[in-house]
Order: structure tokens, then C-alpha cells, then sequence
């Protein structure tokens, strides 16, 4: 007879002592599942899950609540660009819609902007004058220089008063407490005008501005019916009611009227954010997808260990049902318990990426919301059902009579259930993390692949490890890997996909955000000039040779109105929004014979004998490669058909157009030249010296707008860089999660072979053997895993070539012996320090 | 009681083994499971030691083969004082001398039965490791077993995979813990008289643990132990409890 094994004899499982509970009436299924979480997370079996979890937890979360702030943040400075959270342009006075929005409960303030002259000792400047109302800015602030002290205001000029552009001031070598004379009145210069909020659309902005009272207006006496001024109403309205009111107060527009919101005023900054949000999203779902394969490890072994416990709960007459629901609820606490203090460390994370963010925003984020604690809770449940449930699932099929019998298991868990649900999970939590299509399949497909290529070489080459002739121990270090293929790969993948997240960290991240930095390169153009007269040209070059001044060529510009598609006239009915403002616009077009670096060709051929269309706006009208576009140029239409599309690299600062047309198409055409370059700070004196060379030319300081773009994406890339010790965790994890899986094997197998007359020595060597194996396999696959993800990342957030970076094959050779060398002390004292009588022990 | 042996190949004297007690800090107790342990197994002798579950019969069995080291007394292993070994020490005197056999077998689930049986004997560098496995697996009839994984065989065949494994290295002295254990009375039998059939062949000493009174009135002396505490029984007291 075989007796039962008494507790006596063989040391059970703590969650065994539990088990007669479940004889009396119903399961006390909540109990045994809360008792056996406790003395699990005590005993540290599900110390691993638990970390796993709060790390994916807190990525997602503090990346989920950092980007809602951004987001809201965003919103807010858009509207600062606006001044206003709405704006109605028009060319005559808006009175009339004003009463009506203010009878509504709105906000408003009105300016009008029109080019004059201001007379300084009889000396005449263009100016663009802008008068303002009370209450303007309605959102946003105003920086003014007195005497070289920058203050911010939230008012206009007072009345009688003018505040002057540096520029303006240079040119008339005038300073505040001067006086100048706009049209009849004479106004004294109270400021140097440094920043107001709605420079609107740069190049609109021809000339420096001037801007004064709106009260002031009738006293100068230029604005009259024939005078072609813009009028401006800005609006303002709490979030809550705004979408409102806005729709309200639109049903009363005349129809030629629309109400310009603020979404999409800065291009530059919403691009750097756009990036920094990807990147952002990219870290916290490796992160998580890292822990997601830390939860499998953890799963599976923590599968082999439960065996015994859910035996003997069967043996006491549990059903496959309830010890499925032990097992089921018990992860469902666990998923709680790891969201409270992932969603906390979240949100002190992204306290501090706020802070960080702080001075590169113009705005304080708003308060985080609440659904990226709800997003990671998700998650928590997500990567429990998808990477650990499937492992779990077979623990309701142990056979009872494994407690007679430890030799019976229950059937291992399918390997198609185990990767068939895992992908899923990981398809869900990536699409949920990226919310962008494409993305999602090229990570997936990406890791997949990977996944697929680190089993399979790693099945190959241990495979090839047969055949080899070592004798001894030693063998039986590389035996254990050829033994079992299939767990000697998992594990050896896992260890690939840690390191992998090590070397992303450590070396392919920085050179992302090296080639994300250098999108702005230091000496990139921070002067437009416009309005360039053909035969000026020449000279300018040869001015601006002379001062040192590098320009990023001439290019030729004529001002088109489209006005036809494959012979159809355009209705600007049939568009909205931003495609019926650009269809309204003015097009810029430009003809060049060589593409800048800028450029480049995604359909059709260059160069052509048509138009070329930059690929956004081809997306925006629905152009295709063979369309006919007729535009209207200097009164003629011209019509050709489209022979390419360009993608632009706008972020550059050199002139890119639109439409580009060959040579021939543009002869008839009038054509003035830009041109942009870079001049070092301080460069108030050659700006002077410039324009009083050319005084028709048009000069734009996008000195600010870079520095500004450019202090994002600095403080934008540190953000990445704190998410990403995430990412480092979870990769750490899953380093510990495989030790943890084979350490129980180990262990056994360890005692077994000092029973047999094994010294430390031989456990030793090969335990070197067959780490040192690992060690270059790990190294190698994950130098190729960061290399190719690196070069994705690079082709897909930077439009940059995907370029393998060769030093990764070193770093990674050197990171997996330094595995190999931290490792095998730390495991061969744990496993040498077994005693071989637990052999005894069963 | 025969104490005086000409060549003892096992020798125990006044060997006590004192553990730490369940409880922590200040609540934990020393707790005696072997109490002044005397034994001497003379070379080629069969030897049973018999007794209640947790009388201490496989903590004395670690202890005889080296396995653990006493709290006090003596022992000794195929002539080497164990006392002055350290762990490494031990294993080299274990190797290529002593063979085991356990209740849950303890193969290596990676290797296969060959691997298994070889393993031992490419642990002592020995040349022809696997021909000598083969040889012992055949001698067990697991001749068409050379390549299975122990998951893939039943409970009898992988103690026979064991016993092949204990006596490919001609050990002077084989342990056995419980060896039927956790096998079928029928197969059961079967492992025991094939562990007996090849302890005949090479003239191996046997120390053979168990709790079956039957099993251990085949070996030429049988001790009981009882809550630690050892004592020979006579030839006749043993030949009547297998009655
Ligand atoms: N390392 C240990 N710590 C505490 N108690 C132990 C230890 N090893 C064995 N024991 C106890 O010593 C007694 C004898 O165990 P064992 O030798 O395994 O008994 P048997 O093999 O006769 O069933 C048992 O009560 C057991 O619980
Ligand atoms: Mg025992």
C-alpha cells in the first residue's frame, strides 16, 4: 500500500493548510483565494507577477495622465496663440456679431490690423498697426521691455501711448519715451513690444508691428471704408459651455463667417508634442509588453508550483469550477492590488514630467483626469488574463491523485492558448497604449518577429549544441540547454528581450533623441526674407557672402489661386474647415530644379513635367499622381497634371512649398524670391544693416519660435528618458521572472548531482558553460532586436533613414557576458548552497 | 548483537543530529531527531532499517551517506572519516563508491534514461560512460527505453532507470530510501527483487530504508528506529514479523 503522505514527511505548500474548508457547504472561495495571495506575496512566489504588474501600471498611467495634461495643456497654449478661444475674422467691423455673442454669454475683445506708415523726424517705416480693446488678450499674455526689464501684461497699450517692435525701434534708431506720429495723431513710445500672443500666421506679418489703443483709432484718422483693414473678434468662453456656445453664436454667422479655433495654430509645437507623446506611448508599451512576458514566465512557473494545492483541494472534493474560481479570483485581486500602487507611482511620475515639462510650456497643465488610472487598472486586468490566466487555466485539471502520486501533473497549458491569447493581449494593450493603426502592426509584426527569430535561433542553435562532444558535467550544462529546446528558448528570449530593452535604453535611445534633437540643427534658418525682386537676387547673395551669412538658396515664389480639378472648377462649399481655409488661400507656388534634403518623393517621379504636391495637402484635397490642377497665376490659368508627391520635412525652417511646378509652367509669372538663413544672436545690427540695403525686402526672426520648439523637444526627450527607466524596470524583471522559473529545476537537478558525487567545481563549470552559450546567444539576438527596433522607431517617429548602428553587436556581446558574469556567482551560490538531503525529500 | 566487524564499510558512532525547530527568534526549539546513533555495516552485508514515519530513518540514511553532517559522533564512509570532509569533501567520496535509489526516483527530467544513468559515470570521468549506461539498462530490461524522458515512463520503469543508474558504477555501497514508496505493490515487487538480483551480482552492501516489514526481512539484519532512538532486532524477532 502507498501510504498518504502526512505533512509530516513531506513539507506541503503553505496554501494546502486551507484546503479542508472547502469540504463544509459552499466554497469559501474568497477566503482561500485572499489567504493563499497573502502567503504567496509573503513567501515571494508572486513577488515577480505583482512587480511585473506595478510596473506596466505605473508606465502606462503616468505616461496616460502626463499626455492628458499635455494634451489640455496644448489646448490651452494653442489658445494663447489665438489670444482667445475663439476668433472671427472679417474685412469689415463686427459689431453687430459682438452684441450678439455677449448677449450669449460670451467673452470678447476686438483688434483690428491694418499696414501703414509711422513718421519718427520725418523718417517713414512700414508698420503693421494693430489696435486692441479692452480685455484683449483674452487668453495668453503680452511680453513689453522698458529699460531692458522684460514684463509680462494682460492689457494692450494704454491710450495715447505705443508699443513698438525691437525691429521698428532699430530701424528709427528711436527708444521708449520717444514720440512717433501714425497718420493724424502723435503717439509716445511707451515699450518695446517683445511678444504678444497672436502673431498669427508669420508670414501675414510683413511688416514690424505697432500697436496702440483701439479707442486711439478715429483720433489718427486712417481708417475709413476704402481702407483695407482686417477685423478680428476674439471670443472667449468657459471649456465647459464653450463647444456651446461657439455652435450657437456660428448658426447667427453670415455664411461667408467662421468661428477659427485654436487647434492647430502652431505646427511646430503640436509636431514636437505629436513625437514626444509617441515616444512617450512607445516606452510605457514596452514596458508593458516587457512585463507582460515577465507575467508569462511568472505564470508558468507559478503554475508548476500551485500543482500540489490544487491536488490536494481536488483530493478534499473541490470541482475543476471552483478551484478554476480560487485561481481566477485570486488574480483578479492581485490585478487590484497592483493597480493602487502603479496608478500612485504614476502619478508621481508624471508629477514630475510635468514639472519638467514646466518652463518649456508658456501655460500650467491642468489637473490630471481620471482615466489613466482607469486605463491602467485595465491594463493590470489585460495583461493578467492575456499572459498569466492561460497558464493557470490547466490547474483546475490537476489530478487528484497527485497527492498519492507527485508524478502526475496536470496537463501542461497549450502552447497555442498560451500564444494565441498572449498575442491578442498584446495586440489590445498596444493598440490601446498607440491608438494608431499602423503603429500597433509595426511593433507587433516588429516584436512578433523578433520573438519568432530569438526562438528559432536560439531552438537552432541549441539544437547544434548536440552534437557536441563534451564529457563530464560540463556536458551537462549544455545538455540542459539541447535538452529541453523549447523552455531553453523561452528562457533564453526572455533574457534576449530584457536585454534588448537594456540596450534600447542605454544605446538606441540616445541616438533617437540625438537624431530627434538634431531635426533643429543649432545653425538652422532663423530669418525668412521675402518679397526679393529678381534682379535683387545677386546682389543679396553678395551682401549676404559679405557679412557671413549662410542662406539655404533663393527660391522663386508666385502667388496662385487654385481654381480647377481635372477640369472641374472648385466649390469652396465643398470644403470645410482647415481644406476650405488653404482652398481660399493664396498658394504660394515655386518651382526648383534639385529637391532640398527636405523633400522627398513618396509617389509619381521627380522631377516631372507637372505639378508636385507635398504629400499632406494631397491628402487634405484627395490629389492623386495623374490629377489635373489648374491654378490661376498672375490672371492665366496654367494646368498640368500631378507627376509626383513629397513628403516635407517642415520642422527644417527653410522654405518648402506646398506645389512645386517645373521651370517652364512659372515662366509667364511674376516671381519674387525667398530665402532663409541663419544669423547668430545678437543680430539686431545686421538685420538693420540688411534692411537698409534692401528696404523692400520682408524680414521674419523666427528666432523665438525655435527656441522655444527647440526647448521642448530638449525638455520633451528628458520626459522620454525618465519613462523609459520603466521600460529598464520591466526588462529587469523579466531577467529575474526566467531565474525564478528554471530556479526550483535547478536546484533539484543540482541536488540530485551532488548526491551523485558532483563537486561545486564541476556544478560550477558547467553552470560557465552553459551561461557563457547564453551569455553570446542573449547578446547577439538583442544587439539585433534594439538595432532593427531602433531603426523602425527611427523610420516611422523621425522620417529618418533606419541605419544599424554596428557598436550595437559589441555592446550587446559585452552585456551578455556581464550577464553571464553577474549571474553565474549569484545562481551558482544559490543553487551550490542547497543541500543535496532535499534530494531525499522529494 | 554483533558489534565487533571485521571491515566496516559504514560505521556510526554515538551520532546525534539536532535541528531548529518550526518558530522563529526566541520561540524556536532544538529538537533531536537522532539520539546517540551506534551502527557498523560490515562490507557486502544487506541491512534494513525499519520504523514509523518520522522516526528519523532518512535523516540516518543522509547521515550515513554523507549527505549531511551529525551534530555530534562519529562516522564513517568506505573508510574515510566523514567528520573532517567539508561538503565537497564527501562528494568526492560518495562518487563512483555509493549508489541511491529513491521513493520519487529524482532522475533528471531534461536527460534521457540513457543520459541519466550515464550521468554519474561521466561525473567520475570514466571513459566509456555510455556503453556502461547501456549495459546497466539492459540489465534492468529497459533495453527499448534507452531514449525516453522520465516524464515518458511509468513509475516502475523509472526506478528501474535508477536502479541502472545506481549500479552502472559498480557502487561498493547502494542507499536505498524507501525504493517502493511510491510504486504499486506488484511493481513494487518487482523493483525489489530486481534491486536484490543485481545487489547479489555485484556484492554490493545495502542500506535499505522502509517502513515494510516484509521488504526488510530480506536483508541479512534489520535495526528499527523509533523517534530517533536505534536499535538492532534479533535474526528470530525480525524472522517472526515477516511471519
Ligand atoms: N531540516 C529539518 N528541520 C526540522 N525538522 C526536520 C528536518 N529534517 C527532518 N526533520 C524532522 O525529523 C523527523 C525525522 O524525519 P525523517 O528522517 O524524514 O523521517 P522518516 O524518513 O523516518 O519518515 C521528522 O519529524 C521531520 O519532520
Ligand atoms: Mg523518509
Amino acid at each position: 500500500m502507498t501510504p498518504i503522505p502526512s505533512p509530516k514527511t513531506r513539507p506541503l505548500p503553505a496554501s494546502l493548510s486551507i484546503a479542508p474548508s472547502i469540504a463544509k457547504g459552499r466554497p469559501a472561495i474568497g477566503r482561500i483565494a485572499a489567504q493563499g495571495l497573502w502567503r504567496e506575496l509573503q513567501s515571494g512566489l508572486l513577488t515577480t507577477m505583482l512587480a511585473a504588474l506595478i510596473v506596466a501600471v505605473a508606465a502606462v498611467t503616468a505616461v496616460g495622465f502626463f499626455t492628458d495634461r499635455v494634451d489640455a495643456g496644448m489646448r490651452a497654449q494653442a489658445a494663447e496663440f489665438l489670444a482667445a478661444d475663439g476668433r472671427i475674422d472679417a474685412p469689415d467691423p463686427l459689431n453687430t456679431i459682438q452684441h450678439q455673442a455677449e448677449t450669449l454669454g460670451i467673452t470678447t475683445a476686438d483688434t483690428l490690423a491694418f499696414p501703414t506708415v509711422v513718421l519718427a523726424n520725418d523718417h517713414p517705416l512700414l508698420i503693421s498697426l494693430k489696435a486692441v480693446s479692452p480685455g484683449y488678450p483674452l487668453r495668453g499674455t503680452l511680453t513689453i521691455q522698458r529699460e531692458n526689464v522684460p514684463e509680462t501684461l494682460a492689457h494692450g497699450p494704454a491710450p495715447g501711448t505705443v508699443w513698438l517692435a525691437p525691429r521698428a525701434l532699430a530701424l528709427l534708431g528711436l527708444k521708449p519715451g520717444d514720440s512717433v506720429q501714425i497718420g493724424q495723431k502723435k503717439f509716445r513710445i511707451d515699450a518695446a513690444l517683445e511678444r504678444e500672443p497672436d502673431v498669427g500666421n508669420v508670414l501675414a506679418q510683413a511688416a514690424p508691428r505697432a500697436m496702440i489703443a483701439l479707442s486711439d483709432i478715429p483720433a489718427t484718422g486712417l481708417v475709413t471704408p476704402a481702407s483695407r483693414v482686417s477685423y478680428h473678434l476674439l471670443l472667449a468662453a468657459p471649456p465647459a459651455q464653450r463647444a456651446g456656445l461657439f455652435a450657437r453664436l456660428k448658426s447667427k454667422l453670415p455664411k461667408s463667417l467662421t468661428i477659427e479655433r485654436p487647434e492647430n495654430s502652431q505646427p511646430a509645437f503640436k509636431t514636437a508634442f505629436d513625437r514626444a507623446a509617441r515616444f512617450l506611448g512607445l516606452a510605457a508599451m514596452v514596458a508593458v509588453l516587457l512585463a507582460g512576458a515577465a507575467l508569462l514566465l511568472a505564470a508558468r512557473h507559478y503554475n508548476e508550483v500551485q500543482q500540489d494545492a490544487a491536488a490536494l483541494m481536488r483530493a478534499f472534493g473541490a470541482s475543476r469550477r471552483t478551484i478554476g474560481k480560487i485561481y481566477a479570483l485570486r488574480l483578479l485581486m492581485l490585478a487590484l492590488l497592483s493597480t493602487i500602487p502603479g496608478v500612485l507611482i504614476g502619478v508621481l511620475t508624471q508629477q514630475g514630467l510635468a514639472a519638467l515639462m514646466h518652463s518649456a510650456l508658456a501655460v500650467a497643465l491642468p489637473p490630471p483626469g481620471w482615466t489613466p488610472a482607469l486605463i491602467g487598472l485595465g491594463i493590470a486586468l489585460i495583461a493578467l488574463l492575456g499572459f498569466a490566466l492561460p497558464a493557470l487555466v490547466r490547474l483546475q485539471d490537476t489530478p487528484p491523485l497527485r497527492v498519492l502520486n507527485r508524478q502526475l501533473a496536470a496537463p501542461p497549458p497549450a502552447a497555442a492558448l498560451l500564444f494565441g491569447v498572449g498575442l491578442a493581449a498584446m495586440g489590445l494593450l498596444v493598440w490601446l497604449q498607440a491608438r494608431d493603426a499602423t503603429l500597433t502592426a509595426y511593433v507587433l509584426g516588429g516584436l512578433g518577429a523578433s520573438l519568432l527569430i530569438f526562438l528559432g535561433l536560439a531552438w537552432g542553435l541549441v539544437r547544434a549544441l548536440r552534437l557536441f562532444k563534451v564529457r563530464g558535467v560540463a556536458r551537462f550544462g549544455l545538455v540542459r540547454l539541447a535538452r529541453e529546446p523549447l523552455a531553453g528558448s523561452i528562457q533564453i528570449a526572455a533574457l534576449a528581450l530584457g536585454l534588448t530593452a537594456l540596450l534600447l535604453l542605454g544605446v538606441v535611445r540616445g541616438d533617437l533623441l540625438d537624431a530627434w534633437r538634431s531635426q533643429i540643427p543649432t545653425d538652422a534658418p532663423n530669418f525668412f526674407a521675402i518679397n526679393i525682386q529678381p534682379d535683387q537676387v545677386d546682389a543679396l547673395r553678395g551682401f549676404m557672402n559679405a557679412q557671413g551669412i549662410h542662406n539655404a538658396g533663393f527660391y522663386p515664389m508666385v502667388r496662385a489661386r487654385w481654381t480647377a480639378e481635372n477640369q472641374k472648377p472648385i466649390h469652396l462649399d465643398a470644403y470645410t474647415g482647415q481644406a476650405k481655409r488653404m482652398a481660399e488661400r493664396e498658394f504660394n507656388l515655386s518651382t526648383t530644379p534639385t529637391l532640398t534634403a527636405d523633400n522627398r518623393i513618396v509617389a509619381g517621379h521627380w522631377p516631372g513635367v507637372g505639378w508636385s504636391v507635398e504629400q499632406g495637402i494631397a491628402k487634405t484635397f484627395d490629389w492623386h499622381v495623374g490629377d489635373q490642377l489648374t491654378f490661376l497665376v498672375n490672371g492665366s490659368p496654367v494646368t498640368a497634371a500631378i507627376t509626383s508627391i513629397r513628403k516635407v520635412n517642415w520642422d527644417s525652417m527653410r522654405p518648402n512649398f506646398f506645389v512645386l511646378g517645373p521651370k517652364a509652367l512659372l515662366a509667364r509669372a511674376p516671381a519674387q524670391y525667398v530665402t532663409s538663413f541663419y544669423l547668430p544672436e545678437p543680430n539686431v545690427p545686421q538685420q538693420t544693416a540688411l534692411l537698409r540695403a534692401f528696404p523692400t525686402l520682408t524680414l521674419f526672426d523666427l528666432g523665438r519660435i525655435l527656441a522655444e520648439v527647440r526647448g521642448l523637444i530638449d525638455r520633451a526627450s528628458q520626459a522620454v528618458q525618465y519613462v523609459f527607466i520603466f521600460t529598464l524596470a520591466a526588462g529587469l524583471i523579466v531577467l529575474i521572472a526566467a531565474f525564478h522559473a528554471s530556479e526550483a529545476a535547478r536546484l533539484r537537478e543540482t541536488a540530485i548531482l551532488r548526491v551523485l558525487g558532483a563537486r561545486r567545481s564541476q556544478i560550477m563549470r558547467a553552470l560557465w558553460l552553459e551561461f557563457s552559450v547564453i551569455g553570446i546567444l542573449v547578446g547577439l539576438l538583442s544587439a539585433l532586436a534594439s538595432g532593427a527596433l531602433g531603426a523602425v522607431l527611427a523610420w516611422k517617429l523621425f522620417d529618418l533613414p533606419g541605419r544599424f548602428d554596428p557598436t550595437l553587436l559589441g555592446y550587446g556581446l559585452a552585456a551578455g557576458l556581464l550577464l553571464t558574469l553577474i549571474l553565474v556567482p549569484w545562481l551558482g551560490a544559490r543553487i551550490t548552497r542547497a543541500s543535496p538531503v532535499t534530494a531525499l525529500r522529494g | 548483537m554483533s558489534s565487533e566487524k571485521l571491515n566496516p564499510v559504514v560505521r556510526a558512532a554515538q551520532v546525534s543530529k539536532v535541528v531548529t525547530g518550526p518558530g522563529d527568534g526566541d520561540g524556536a526549539k532544538a529538537l533531536t531527531i537522532l539520539h546517540e546513533v551506534d551502527l557498523e555495516i560490515a562490507c557486502g552485508e544487506a541491512v534494513a532499517i525499519i520504523g514509523p514515519s518520522g522516526a528519523g530513518k532518512s535523516t540516518l540514511l543522509s547521515l550515513l551517506a554523507g549527505l549531511d553532517h551529525p551534530s555530534t559522533g562519529h562516522l564513517e564512509l568506505a573508510g574515510f572519516s566523514l567528520n573532517e570532509l567539508d561538503e565537497d569533501g564527501r562528494a568526492a567520496v560518495r562518487a563512483g563508491r555509493v549508489g541511491f535509489v529513491f521513493q520519487s526516483f529524482q532522475l533528471i527530467d531534461g536527460l534521457t534514461a540513457l543520459e541519466n544513468v550515464a550521468l554519474p559515470l561521466e561525473l567520475n570521468g570514466i571513459a566509456d560512460a555510455e556503453r556502461r549506461a547501456r549495459a546497466a539498462l539492459v540489465a534492468v530490461g529497459l533495453a527499448d527505453r534507452l531514449a525516453h524522458r522520465p516524464r515518458q515512463l511509468s513509475g516502475g520503469e523509472q526506478q528501474r532507470v535508477a536502479l541502472a543508474r545506481a549500479f552502472a558504477g559498480t557502487p561498493e555501497i547502494l542507499f536505498a530510501d524507501e525504493p517502493t514508496g511510491a510504486l504499486d505493490t506488484a511493481t513494487g515487487e518487482q523493483v525489489i527483487d530486481l534491486l536484490f538480483a543485481l545487489r547479489d551480482r555485484h556484492a554490493t552492501t545495502l542500506v535499505l530504508v522502509t517502513h515494510d516489514p516484509a521488504l526488510a526481512a530480506r536483508c541479512d539484519r534489520q535495526y528499527e528506529i523509533r523517534a530517533g532512538r536505534l536499535r538492532e532486532l534479533a535474526s528470530d524477532t525480525a524472522g517472526t514479523a515477516t511471519a
